[in-house]
């Protein structure tokens, strides 16, 4: 029968256009910005600078209140607790950033592979 | 700087962050001189102005490769200021687009032999974040107005801790110019200290220089590896900032 | 440590502030305002096109569609008419058959009867034939004729019990 020889190309060539056309449209928007990974040693840095940081900024603010009122050292102890609570604080939000954004890295790779594999 | 000339690259890796001083001015009073520092900065401002403005004087719908580089630089930030700030930080855009290539320029333009890195010095990465500081937390006043302090005042704490916390976010807060800062000047430094050390050896060593020298080549891929990243790490840290000024939320 | 001159501060400072007033004031009038407006064009022209390219996908479909409908009408009416024509010449070999079953019959029937009287015909005769012959025989032997029904009896009483 003929009418098997021409029904059977013309759906596949149909759909090819279809995936096509879906993924012209898709690229558009598909722009991702890979997060970095940085590597331990960097990752240290970080967390120590956030500390250190908050240190210097409680030490800096403390020594000039000293300096304007002539409180010497009080000004500076308590803000230096304070800084280093400060910087405490940084490293603990860093942490917790990168790992939120550890995850959220996984949780897209691992559905984008699972689109893939669902699509082909 | 005759010494440190005979003594070749490798004695002094710190030499190449000397600032020089090309043509000495002074406008009342300030020193405005022309040194190695603005050469750089001029070159930096110069090429991506070429990248930018000359790739694109063929509006061409279907890009040429320079066409398309600039595009997708600018799709790359558009795209990081609407994922991370939203699309009514469009409206910086502008600004985070200059921060990005300025640094990245900067970083990179350092890799070259005998040039010099601009943002190896604190300073310079130091003025950049306090300008993006002010900046935002001027944007975030404007935003929400004293409405804005609330942004210090962390939820679900007894009003005897409060005061205390909030000191501590405000601090907190303040130490973001020197993070920001710190991570790209010590970034930048330490790449370079490192590829001038190896460099150093590379000519101590002789023929066996051959080791350092392969090792150099590996850690010159990763320096622009993280010339790339500073500069990305540099201006997606702005849009959180920017982001966290329009929307106050941790 | 050069990054702690302070001399160096103020110049570094001043052409950063310089060189970046520069760069955000070309970026934001010229460079980014023309690329934009470029990825804007093409993103129209790019919408447009893939929509147009998806309006013909659709029309392609329509047709298939249609194809599809029309041949599956062709295919159905062909069979209809096969199907009646077989009907057709069923009925009609049927109608054969049974017009041919009946002729046949009728002329089995009609040959059996004529079989059945040229048996008796030819019946008749032999007892004719037999009674002549029994009482020639008869006459021959006792010299004297005997009657004709007595012979005719015996030949009869004969014929039956051969027959039987």
């Amino acid at each position: 029968m003929p009418e098997k020889e021409d029904e059977s190309p013309k759906p596949s060539a149909l759909k090819d256009l279809d995936q096509r056309l879906r993924q012209a449209r898709g690229t558009e928007e598909q722009f991702d910005s890979s997060e970095q990974r940085g590597n331990a040693l960097g990752l240290a840095f970080r967390l120590v600078t956030e500390l250190v940081a908050g240190v210097v900024v409680g030490g800096v603010i403390g020594w000039s209140l000293d300096f304007w009122f002539g409180t010497t050292p009080w000004f500076l102890l308590i803000f230096f607790a304070l800084g280093s609570l400060a910087g405490i604080l940084n490293v603990v939000r860093t942490a917790q950033v990168m790992n939120a954004k550890q995850a959220l890295d996984d949780d897209v790779v691992g559905r984008a592979e699972k689109q893939d594999t669902q699509d082909t | 700087m005759a010494e440190s000339n005979a003594g070749g690259v490798g004695i002094d890796p710190m030499h190449q962050f000397e600032i020089r001083r090309y043509v000495e001015l002074d406008f009342l009073g300030v020193d405005v001189s022309f040194t190695n520092s603005s050469l750089w900065m001029v070159i930096a401002v110069a090429l991506i102005t070429a990248f930018t403005t000359l790739s694109m004087s063929g509006r061409a719908l279907v890009p040429g490769r320079w066409q398309s580089a600039a595009e997708m630089t600018y799709e790359f930030v558009a795209s990081m200021v609407r994922d991370n700030v939203g699309t009514d930080g469009m409206r910086y855009f502008p600004f985070i687009f200059t921060t990005f290539m300025f640094v990245l320029f900067c970083n990179m333009l350092g890799m070259i032999p005998y040039s010099f890195t601009v943002t190896s010095h604190i300073i310079v990465t130091f003025a950049m974040a306090v300008l993006i500081f002010l900046g935002v937390t001027i944007i975030g006043f404007i935003t929400h107005g004293l409405g804005f302090f609330k942004f210090f005042v962390p939820p679900g704490i007894p009003a005897v801790l409060l005061p205390l916390l909030v000191v501590i976010e405000i601090i907190s807060y303040l130490t973001r110019p020197i993070s920001l800062s710190v991570r790209l000047f010590a970034n930048m430094l330490a790449g370079h200290t490192m590829l001038k050390v190896f460099a150093g050896f590379v000519v101590l060593m002789g023929i066996w220089g051959v080791l350092p020298l392969v090792f150099m080549v590996a850690l010159t891929g990763l320096e622009i590896l993280i010339a790339f990243l500073q500069a990305y790490v540099f201006a997606i840290l702005t849009c959180i900032y920017l982001n966290d000024a329009l929307h106050m939320h941790h | 440590m050069p990054q702690m001159v302070f001399e160096d501060f103020v110049p570094q400072v001043i052409w950063l502030v310089f060189a970046f007033t520069f760069l955000y004031v070309v970026m934001s009038r010229v460079a980014l305002p023309r690329i934009a407006g470029v990825i804007e064009e093409r993103r129209d022209k790019i919408a447009d096109d893939l929509d147009r390219a998806a309006e013909f996908k659709k029309e392609a479909e329509q047709a298939l569609a249609a194809y599809k409908e029309a041949l599956a009408d062709a295919r159905n009416r062909a069979l209809a008419i096969a199907a009646k024509n077989r009907e057709e010449v069923k009925a009609e070999t049927e109608k054969l058959r049974a017009d041919s079953n009946a002729k046949i019959a009728d002329m089995m029937h009609d040959a059996e009867q004529r079989i059945e009287q040229t048996k008796e015909a030819a019946l008749v005769n032999v007892r004719d034939v037999a009674a002549d012959v029994a009482s020639a025989v008869v006459e021959k032997l006792l010299g004297q004729s005997v009657g004709k029904e007595t012979v005719d009896a015996v030949v009869d009483a004969q014929l039956r019990r051969s027959q039987s």
